[in-house]
């Protein structure tokens, strides 16, 4: 199966050069992850719909990502039927660019030699854009974080005291559990499905993302932690905490990096930026119980 | 201990040194695996086209280890590399005349 052809009805004409034709003329510049993303061409209602979802504000410093909205025929995308609800899109990484297609949308990541993006739908507003952009925009975000040194990384993330602990794992191994169990003993949760890593400074931090994870509406905190600790997560009887080295929790994060890994062109400045955000920080692999009495062993000296 | 060969990393294998020990990726199955200390110096070895018994030798100098014992430890990691598609056996006809 080729690139875009389940969703594109002519993949690669809707990515030749063509005249621009912007949504419309609205423009906001959305804030993630340590980056600016300058939304242009936007129309009214997907303005305000990213407004409503995203964290907004001014171009800081570097300059922001220009992000181009344009406005493409109902007839370029195929239906997909009316049974279907989850779906994977199609990605395509090439030297200096990512193409992506999926259900009503297709957008093209430049990263050479500016970073920069298109994308491409016939939604003005409503659900059908707003799906769109976020699977757009996350991979976009995994490209930015890339870029400034950091990793887009499923996992959890814990606030306390002022720092963060990171949870990964597989799909299934308790990410959410655990950031339910955080919650339920007065901690802050920042994401229990995508946290980005950066470096600022010689330390490395964790930042919440805004896509959606299953306790989205219960998260109150937001904004970047210096990173304390990072733990792949085991369900088990005993609570136990067992150290990783460095490698064994760069080969681990490099599975938990959606996008990038899978990016024959990225993969190494991928392990490089890992190896970068895991050096200094303590890793291991923690054994918690449901009952939830494992805390201190990720803050020796203080009682759960 | 059963010489094989000459091997070599594959060519979309990528190793990196991190914290003294070794990351692998295997571009083509899209893997990656840690490698502690003594692993990452076999695959380097491996790369540098030492043969086994170069391999052991070059170990001995640099851990403190029984020969018995680093020579089946060797063979049986080098064995795991294959199978997990680190590296292969080089071609007959690619074979260097000297591979130590």
């Amino acid at each position: 199966m080729t690139f875009g052809e389940t969703f594109l009805s002519d993949p690669p004409s809707l990515f030749e050069s063509r005249s621009e034709q912007p949504c419309g003329a609205v423009e906001e510049v959305l804030v993630v992850a340590g980056g600016s993303y300058r939304c242009r061409g936007l129309s009214e209602g997907q303005g305000r719909a990213l407004r409503q979802r995203y964290e907004t504000g001014d171009a800081g410093s570097p300059p922001p990502v220009d992000f181009q909205f344009q406005h493409a025929s109902p007839e370029e995308f195929l239906p997909l039927g009316p049974l279907v609800r989850d779906y994977t899109f199609d990605l395509e990484p090439r030297p200096g660019e990512v193409l992506l297609a999926g259900w009503d949308f297709a957008a093209r990541i430049e990263l050479h030699p500016v970073f920069a993006a298109s994308m491409w739908t016939p939604h003005l507003e409503g659900e059908m854009f707003e799906s769109a952009f976020a699977n757009v925009f996350r991979v976009i975000v995994a490209y930015g974080v890339l870029a400034g040194g950091g990793a887009l990384l499923h996992s959890a993330a814990v606030a306390e005291d002022g720092s963060a602990q990171l949870f990964v794992g597989v799909s299934g191994s308790g990410k959410s559990t655990i950031s339910q169990l955080a919650l339920d003993s007065g901690r802050s949760v920042l994401s229990d499905d995508l946290n980005a890593l950066w470096r600022h400074d010689g330390r490395t931090y964790v930042e919440q993302v805004p896509f959606t994870g299953d306790l989205r509406g219960s998260l109150t905190t937001t904004g970047r932690f210096p990173l304390a600790g990072i733990h792949r997560l085991r369900q088990g009887r005993t609570p136990m905490l067992r150290s990783l080295t460095v490698a064994e929790m760069v080969a681990l994060l490099f599975g938990c990096a959606p996008f990038i890994n899978s990016d024959p062109f990225r993969r190494e400045q991928l392990l490089a930026n890992l190896e970068a955000c895991a050096r200094d920080i303590p890793a291991g692999e923690l054994t918690f119980a449901l009952d939830g009495d494992f805390w201190h062993l990720l803050s020796p000296g203080k009682a759960s | 201990m059963t010489a094989p060969g000459a091997l070599r990393p594959r060519s979309d294998v990528r190793f990196r040194r991190v914290a003294g020990e070794g990351v692998v990726l295997l571009q083509d199955a899209n893997e990656v695996l840690a490698l502690n200390e003594v692993g990452a110096r076999i695959l380097e070895h491996i790369g540098d086209g030492l043969t086994m018994a170069g391999i052991v030798d070059r170990l001995l100098e640099e851990f403190d280890a029984d020969r018995a014992e680093l020579e089946a430890d060797t063979a049986e990691f080098v064995r795991e590399l294959l199978e997990s598609g680190v590296i292969e056996a080089v071609p007959r006809d690619e074979e260097r005349p000297d591979g130590d």
